[in-house]
């Protein structure tokens, strides 16, 4: 009995033991440095980084959103963004000027909210510095913009 | 939870009918000291196969798999005590240790226990039984974070616990005591309150095993 009992509770123990992390993520920290839109703007421009895809198959999907912030426009930025590195693919940048400060970007109404986006297909742990979003188009969704930039 | 149940132990044992049958004993989860029965059951979603062995009068050694739609697989091992034997009916309390790992897009995976409690009726040829179970998995999440500057990573762990508790209701047929059959509804809330919706399903099960092993020497 004791040795039925001993080989169950090892196999228990073993069964037990093999699950490991349930996820294991692994996150770079990228400095991202630069200006965005011109000095005329006279509300915080936001910006909105973004993986280009992710998933896979008949689930691969454009663009999803990894975090935001806000600069002063045409003023130098710096930023760091935690970049988990298996999330997706790529990073788009993706900024906005919220000219009637209602929070959304160009609501029922609105048609003169300037954006503007820049891609980086393969973002790496080395700084992007010296980045230049220019917004110089009107009331574009994001996914709609990175796809219009895309090569 | 062991501690508790261990004054269980101490109470005299409740001498097991020798003219068992293998779907009895799998539906209460008890068998004779030496007697074991192994099942197998396929259904929606969920499917498995499992063995038992009895210690003694009172303790059966138990080992399973189970699994929904061959994504997420429950396999655990454990000890199931007899509460209650009578001729007509048992009670018995199964606890048990394993893991889970689920594959596909939301995949996950971590260490888990249950926690089951079957009441069965002797299958004569036919007899109900239910089964309650509760399960509880902790999925740990490890986060590397590398910080500009520095060659070693940030690592922070988080965890989260699941409670994944099930009814299993059902029908044991005993044609032959070591062959029988079985019909039953699972209804096994996955994830609650992290998963919405648990569709419930159904089985179709086949036991067989020895349930009157002969005593050594006779």
């Amino acid at each position: 009995m004791y040795r039925t009992l001993q080989l169950g509770l090892s196999a228990a123990f073993l069964v037990t033991s093999s699950g490991c992390w349930s996820s294991d993520t692994v996150i770079f920290e990228l400095a991202l440095s630069g200006t965005a839109g011109d000095a005329d703007l006279a509300v915080p421009v936001s910006l909105e980084a973004y993986y280009q895809s992710i998933g896979e198959g008949i689930l691969e999907t454009d663009i999803f959103f990894i975090d935001a912030f806000e600069v002063v426009a045409s003023q130098p930025f710096s930023h760091t963004l935690s970049y988990p590195l298996e999330g997706g693919r790529g990073l788009f940048l993706f900024a906005w000027a919220d000219q009637d400060q209602d929070g959304a970007l160009c609501a029922p109404g609105v048609d003169d909210e300037p954006v503007g986006g820049l891609r980086i297909d393969q973002p790496t742990e080395q700084p992007l510095n010296n980045l230049m979003l220019t917004l110089d188009r009107l009331c574009i969704s994001p996914d709609q913009l990175a796809a219009e930039l895309q090569p | 939870m062991l501690v508790l149940l261990a004054p269980l132990l101490l109470i005299p044992a409740p001498a097991l009918a020798a003219d068992s049958t293998a779907s009895f004993d799998w539906a209460s989860a008890s068998s004779r000291p030496g007697g074991w029965t192994a099942s197998v059951h396929g259904g929606w979603p969920w499917s498995g196969l499992r063995a038992q062995v009895g210690l003694n009068q009172r303790l059966t050694l138990i080992g399973e798999v189970d699994t929904a739609v061959f994504v997420r697989f429950q396999p655990s091992a454990g000890l199931a005590l007899l509460l209650v034997g009578k001729s007509k009916g048992r009670l018995s309390l199964e606890i048990c240790a394993g893991g889970l790992i689920q594959g596909g897009v939301l995949a996950q995976q971590g260490p888990s226990a249950s926690l089951r409690l079957r009441l069965a009726g002797r299958p004569a040829p036919v007899g109900p039984y239910l089964a309650v179970a509760t399960r509880h998995t902790f999925l740990f999440h490890r986060t590397q974070t590398r910080q500009i500057g520095t060659e070693q990573a940030d690592v922070t762990v988080r965890w989260e616990h699941r409670w994944s508790p099930s009814v299993q209701l059902g029908l044991t047929f005993a044609p032959k005591p070591h062959i029988g059959f079985d019909i039953g509804l699972d209804l096994n809330f996955v994830d609650v309150g992290v998963v919405a919706l648990s569709l419930p399903g159904f089985h179709v099960g086949i036991h067989f095993g020895n349930p009157a092993p002969k005593a050594r020497g006779s």
